[in-house]
């Protein structure tokens, strides 16, 4: 396992360095110069001289992608071109709000996924099953915005239910809540089809294995085999659609923050766009990309803990 | 001790019905070893899985008895199956390797299925490491806490045969567990579950592809051809004085050889007829050199043709013996 | 035996996804998607920009079935102009993703080891970017414009193709077939395009069926966001983004902008999953 682990950790971390100098290319290759870009209309010249100071941008290439590297290492963004605060205070300060949304969805929608799944498992081809298939590829393919768009006319403006702006109070739990309820539906939905689709494959799979015939085959009671023997491998497909769930959830949590004006790093990229903020755009979109590796490497890694195949085939 | 009566077996696939298994009749004595033998694809598998009532979803049981000691196995519930499961009867797969569990470790799956036994954790590991020294596994309590994966072919067979006789069964039913294996690796494993078998006095039912395998260990051998028992008889009988036409080319290909090990069952020309669609009388008359015009009309049932020795044959019937 | 034509396999599979009741549904209305696409001048019954000020923000009626929007336009009108946008969006796109994925999954598959090892590295970097927010990085670059929404989602799905096609590559390499036409000195190119190519294709189509829908709701999510098209181009997305702003005088905008939407992902996936299931039943539960 701890080799396993070091060299996942490894590789997590050279996606993280290859991306940031994607990040670096883009920013440098578009056409027109890097100043006026980064800084956008207000450049005035005493911006741009300070952010060339900066970036060095008046230096070889490679002092600038070493000074970019440098700067990140030390968990530094960059300056928010406006307020003159550092960009990475700006983007953990909406951080916990998307973070929060993504947990809610990913838990609502892995517990109703996983029943269902299990559910159309236990009854193969079945009536329930095909209404199941049906119902889950419905969910996967509903747009998370336009089931956000839907939710928000129908149990916010039509019914008015639930509450169709913001976070909730700070510090008030049992608001934040009732103000996560709307945003985590609409992104969890497709998850829930996903998460049954894969469960329902997966248990089936395995359900038809040998080793559950050989449990059967001593006698071993049936409940045992399916809570511990199937389910140990069934689960571990799924944790790994979890892990890359991650990428998913943070997409569509820009739209539904937008349409449920929650704050959060969508909200943020967005409005950055629209002021045409780039250290923060680049800065946002950095650190999702960052929490995208962190979850599917810790999804391997809880795989990894579960499947000691996995383990040993390195 | 296990006595099978006009079994059949059917499978619903998309083709139709197949009648996979149709009247198997076999008995296995106590303390005797019964080499069943047949070409990959007879039913020998399908057999197993009905003496264990662990049949797939499209199998159907449409006649015949299946007893262990007197009582049907077919008429008891699930439940009651369930309790003969792994204590009366246990059983040897065909690959040990996806027959284990993947994920859980061996000591864990031999601690699971202890339990009937009320004694502590710690007991039941001990008891499975002692029976893992039995088989021939050195550093048992280091191979507990391994994954099946982990181990050697040889080894992983010598695991799955020591779960399955943890409970010092009265039936040992083992499906080809040295196919895979070296023929010396065969040897050792046969020898041990030879000796093993002595001292726990238990039947067995063995199930190979190598003929040599059952000359060395079985006292009775069981031929088997497309889902039918065509031959039966000690393994002096089926031997030296083979009746069935098919049972003669398997053993006249190479009797020279019988006592190798590493033999593998001879291929013989023509096909095996599809269990869909069989033809009327004898299934084996396509690739049959001495059938008459009868054995395409009746279809044949083991005749006896000494004390103890049955074949299936209208031919062998009337020749003299 | 005869192999049978290409034509009568295409009719046979045909035959099968339509037997299927989803299946046919989801054909039907891609079908319907792609006709109203092209003949979408024909279809609709106003210009897509044609004013009307008068009739502003109308509910639906037999003269303006899905109502107007907040400039009298004609949303139905708009709506069927719309599918234009999101094929015009989806099929470039995909197939531009196909074709590269194809190439660069090909090329790391039969090339040499250092190149397979940095092509896989370069496509998982791609990889590590959530979709919208690397769409929303480029966009915030170059702009917004039809042209950025194809390139986006051909970068962002190349990955996908590009790791199947290589698996797929590597399993043909050393299949039976491809063994006996070397054995047989058959030409390094024939195989390529006789034997390969075709297989990978093949693949890669399916998940390309599969991939249309998360393009069509990518597209007009970001120009729900006003990042995709520009007004006046009439996207899906556009009209949801109108009627978000006006959800609270009238939910037809919304209604009107999300039934396409619908309609398009639920039926590519529906027709999508009958012909994985019909061409390779093996791709299933990929998810
Ligand atoms: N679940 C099943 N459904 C349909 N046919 C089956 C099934 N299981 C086995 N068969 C068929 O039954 C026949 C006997 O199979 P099996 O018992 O596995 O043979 P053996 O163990 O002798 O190789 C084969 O033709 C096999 O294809
Ligand atoms: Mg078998």
């Amino acid at each position: 396992m701890p080799a396993y682990a070091a060299k996942r950790i490894l590789l997590a971390l050279l996606t993280i360095f290859l991306a940031v100098t994607l990040m670096f290319i883009m920013i440098r290759a578009i056409p027109g110069d890097p100043v006026s870009i980064l800084l956008g209309p207000r450049a005035t010249p005493e911006l741009k001289a300070a952010l060339i100071e900066r970036l060095a941008l008046d230096k070889p290439l490679y002092t600038q992608l070493f000074i970019f590297y440098r700067d990140l290492l030390h968990g530094d963004l960059g300056l928010d071109v406006f307020s003159n605060r550092s960009v990475t205070a700006i983007v953990f300060e909406q951080l916990p709000f998307t973070l929060e949304l993504i947990f809610a969805a990913i838990l609502w929608s892995a517990l109703l996924g996983l029943a269902l799944g299990l559910l159309a498992a236990a009854r193969p081809n079945t009536r329930l099953d095909k209404a199941l298939a049906i119902l889950s590829t419905a969910f996967v393919a509903a747009p998370a915005f336009v089931v956000a768009l839907l939710s928000l006319l129908l149990f916010s403006v039509h019914l008015q239910w639930l509450p169709a702006i913001g976070a909730g109070e700070s510090g008030n739990i049992p608001d934040r809540l009732y103000h996560l309820v709307l945003p985590s539906f609409a992104i969890g939905l497709s998850w829930v089809g996903y998460i049954a689709r894969i469960v329902r494959a997966s248990f089936l799979e395995v359900l038809g294995e040998d080793h559950i015939r050989t449990a059967r085959a001593f006698g071993v009671a049936e409940r045992k085999i399916l809570l511990s023997y199937a389910f140990r491998v069934g689960i571990l497909p799924v944790i790994t659609l979890l892990g890359v769930g991650m990428a998913f959830l943070l997409s569509a949590a820009v739209f539904t923050e937008i349409v449920f004006a929650r704050p959060g790093i969508g909200q943020l990229v967005i409005s950055s766009i629209n002021s045409r903020n780039y250290p923060v755009v680049m800065g946002s979109v950095l650190v999702s990309s960052v929490i995208f590796v962190v979850s599917t490497t810790i999804s391997d890694l809880v795989n990894a803990m579960l499947d000691p195949r996995i383990r040993s085939a390195l | 001790m296990l006595e099978i009566k006009d079994f059949d077996l059917i499978y619903r696939t998309e083709k139709g019905v197949m009648a996979a298994l149709r009247k198997i009749n076999l008995t296995i004595n106590r303390g005797e070893v019964l080499g069943l033998v047949g070409e990959s694809g007879c039913g020998k598998s399908s057999l197993i899985s009905s003496i264990l009532r662990l049949l797939p979803e499209n199998a159907g049981v449409a006649g015949g008895e299946i007893r262990l000691g007197g009582t049907d196995m077919l008429s008891l519930s699930e439940n009651e199956m369930r309790r003969l499961r792994g204590r009366d009867i246990s059983i040897v797969f065909q690959n040990p390797m996806s027959a284990l569990n993947p994920v859980l470790s061996i000591g864990r799956q031999m601690e699971d299925i202890q339990f009937r036994e009320s004694v502590s954790r710690a007991e039941k590991r001990e008891r499975a490491a002692a029976m893992l020294s039995e088989v021939g596994i050195p550093d048992a309590s280091r191979r507990l806490r391994q994954h099946i994966h982990e181990l050697s072919g040889g080894m992983r067979q010598r695991v799955a045969i020591a779960m399955a006789l943890m409970a010092r069964p009265s039936l040992l039913i083992a499906d080809e567990p040295t196919t895979a294996l070296d023929a010396t690796l065969e040897v050792q494993i046969i020898e041990k579950l030879k000796a093993l078998q002595e001292e726990i006095g238990c039947s067995i039912l063995f199930i190979t592809h190598h003929l040599g395998v059952v000359a060395e260990l079985c006292d009775a051998v069981a031929i088997m051809y497309a889902g039918e028992v065509v031959e039966t008889g000690s393994v002096e009988r089926i031997f030296g004085a083979p009746r069935h036409p098919y049972t003669r080319r398997l053993i006249a290909c190479d009797p020279a050889h019988i006592g190798d090990p590493s033999r593998v069952l001879p291929t013989i020309p023509g096909e095996v007829p599809k269990l869909y669609d069989l033809p009327g009388g004898c299934v084996f008359r396509p690739r049959c050199e001495v059938a008459v015009d009868e054995c395409a009309r009746t279809h044949p049932e083991l005749y006896e043709m000494d004390a103890g020795h049955h074949a299936a044959c209208i031919v062998a019937r009337g020749e003299k013996s | 035996m005869t192999k049978p034509s290409r034509l009568a396999v295409v009719r046979r599979n045909l035959k099968l996804i339509l037997g299927n009741p989803l299946g046919a549904l989801g054909f039907g209305i891609v079908l319907l998607l792609v006709l109203v696409a092209i003949f979408a001048d024909f279809i609709a019954p106003y210009g897509y920009a044609d004013l009307n000020v008068r009739d502003r923000m109308q509910g639906p009626s037999p003269a303006h079935l899905l109502g107007t929007d907040q400039l009298g336009r004609d949303t139905f009108s708009r709506a069927v102009v719309g599918t234009r946008v999101a094929l015009l969006v989806a099929l470039p796109a995909v197939g531009g993703a196909l074709f590269f994925g194809m190439l660069l999954g090909m090329t790391a598959a039969l090339g040499a080891r250092w190149l397979d090892n940095a092509i896989m590295l370069f496509l998982d970097t791609i990889r590590s970017f959530p979709t919208v927010m690397f769409a929303l990085a480029v966009v915030a670059l170059v702009g917004p414009s039809l042209a950025t929404v194809v390139a986006v989602v051909m970068i962002t799905s190349v990955p996908v193709y590009g790791r199947v096609a290589r698996t797929q590559t590597l399993a043909l390499v050393n299949s039976e077939f491809i063994l006996a036409e070397r054995t047989m000195q058959a030409s390094f190119l024939r195989i390529l395009f006789v034997h390969m190519l075709p297989n990978i294709f093949g693949v890669l189509a399916i998940l390309a069926a599969l991939d249309i829908p998360a393009v069509i709701a990518l597209e007009a999510g970001l120009s729900f966001l006003g990042l995709g098209v520009k007004p006046p181009t009439p996207s899906w997305g556009v009209l949801l983004r109108d009627g978000y702003a006006l959800i609270r005088s009238t939910p037809w905008l919304v209604v009107a902008g999300v039934i396409p939407v619908i309609l398009a992902t639920l039926g590519f996936t529906f027709f999508g999953e009958a012909l994985r299931d019909v061409l390779d039943p093996k791709l299933r539960g990929r998810g």
